[in-house]
């Protein structure tokens, strides 16, 4: 079961139009590192987590990872949402529009739909881990090239926010998994 | 991973941007004060926090204004990009500081909820979560109260229109 809350996890205000930017952004949405696929993955996974500390963990990350989502989406909505047609082929998006209008849509930069094949699951929860490990690394990584991307202080704020938060998660299954490793688990 | 040295973090821009924020919606804090000597006194509308535990928590806890704008409540996890320094987050009316408040302490008991997952046997974590929980609570009712509901659940539901569908949505706030 989940629970809505009306706000974001973290604000998102951004006043100028960037399509450019919106482009790229649209990868931590429904790219192989992006928000989604996180999502998915740990809340795939934590079912067949061991103990308590694993599918607690993996069901606290899997739900924040759904609130980057909407970040993620208010951001791409915002620095889209005035855009006109011209603008939107000018920027290599036409083909976005003629399928999509405005509405969101889950691509990689360069419009390639979400696939479940972004992540895995293996039912080894070593190997669960290590991959959540990585995807947090690999999520980060794109978070600083996108940061470098932009002037915009009110894109770079939330995107920072966002890497940081790879960061911690990374820190968190690390941690599970050594504690793992510790108690006799391959 | 986990050897940033945050003491050369402390040291810098982590003073400026607090005392920012203390200028703009606190009054009569001197801006010499030792930061992280009392955590909650540099979170707006916290008079009734009990600050006897916070002490032997600082060293490891940032505050919750603090720890919200870094995405970080944990002081040697955090690790900042390049030299780009968090954003300040300055309210511009009653509303978005009251949704800055509830953001930070929710944040802030989401960060121990993470930690508490790892390590369910920490007491001490376990008191500060609950010390953060029932700020959230408060401030939630608080912020439902005056300015509509963030979860069905609110007790302010009684209003015709319905009242969850009259606020603006997330994405369209353009604002906090």
């Amino acid at each position: 079961m989940w629970k809505y809350e009306k706000r974001l996890q973290y604000p998102v205000n951004i006043k100028s139009k960037d399509l450019q930017m919106a482009k790229y952004l649209v990868t931590q949405y429904g790219g192989s590192n992006g928000e989604m696929a996180a999502a998915l993955r740990y809340l795939n996974q934590r079912y067949t987590m061991p103990d308590e500390r694993g599918k607690a963990l993996l069901t606290d990350i899997g739900t924040e990872e759904l609130a980057h989502i909407e970040m993620i989406c208010t951001m791409i909505y915002q620095l889209t949402k005035d855009a006109t047609i011209d603008e939107l082929k000018a920027v290599g998006l036409g083909g976005h529009y003629s399928e999509h209008n405005k509405a969101l849509y889950p691509t990689n930069a360069d419009g390639v739909p979400f696939t479940v094949t972004y992540f895995a699951t293996t039912g080894d929860p070593i190997a669960d881990l290590y991959e959540d490990m990585a995807a947090e690394q690999k999520a980060r990584a794109v978070y600083e090239n996108l940061i470098t991307m932009t002037n915009d202080p009110e894109v770079i704020g939330p995107l920072l926010w966002l890497r940081q938060r790879e960061v911690v998660h990374f820190n968190r299954f690390k941690e599970l998994c050594d504690y793992y490793k510790s108690i006799g688990l391959k | 991973m986990n050897n940033f040295d945050y003491q050369m973090f402390l040291n810098g821009n982590d003073d400026e941007f607090s005392e920012m924020f203390l200028q703009g919606t606190t009054s009569n804090m001197p801006s010499s004060m030792p930061l992280f000597n009392n955590g909650m006194n540099t979170m707006p509308n916290n008079n009734n926090m009990n600050n006897s535990t916070n002490n032997n928590m600082n060293g490891i806890l940032y505050t919750p204004y603090e720890g919200f704008t870094k995405g970080n409540m944990f002081r040697n996890l955090y690790e900042p990009f390049m030299n780009y320094t968090p954003i300040r987050l300055t309210p511009k009316n009653a509303q978005e500081e009251a949704l800055l408040n509830l953001d930070q302490m929710h944040f802030a008991m989401h960060e121990l909820n993470l930690y508490l997952d790892n390590y369910p046997d920490d007491k001490q974590m376990i008191d500060k979560f609950n010390e953060f929980r029932t700020a959230y609570e408060k401030l939630l009712n608080e912020y439902q109260s005056k300015y509509g509901p963030i979860e069905i659940t609110s007790p302010y539901m009684t209003t015709s229109p319905f009242a969850w569908t009259k606020d603006a949505w997330p994405w369209d706030r353009r604002n906090f």
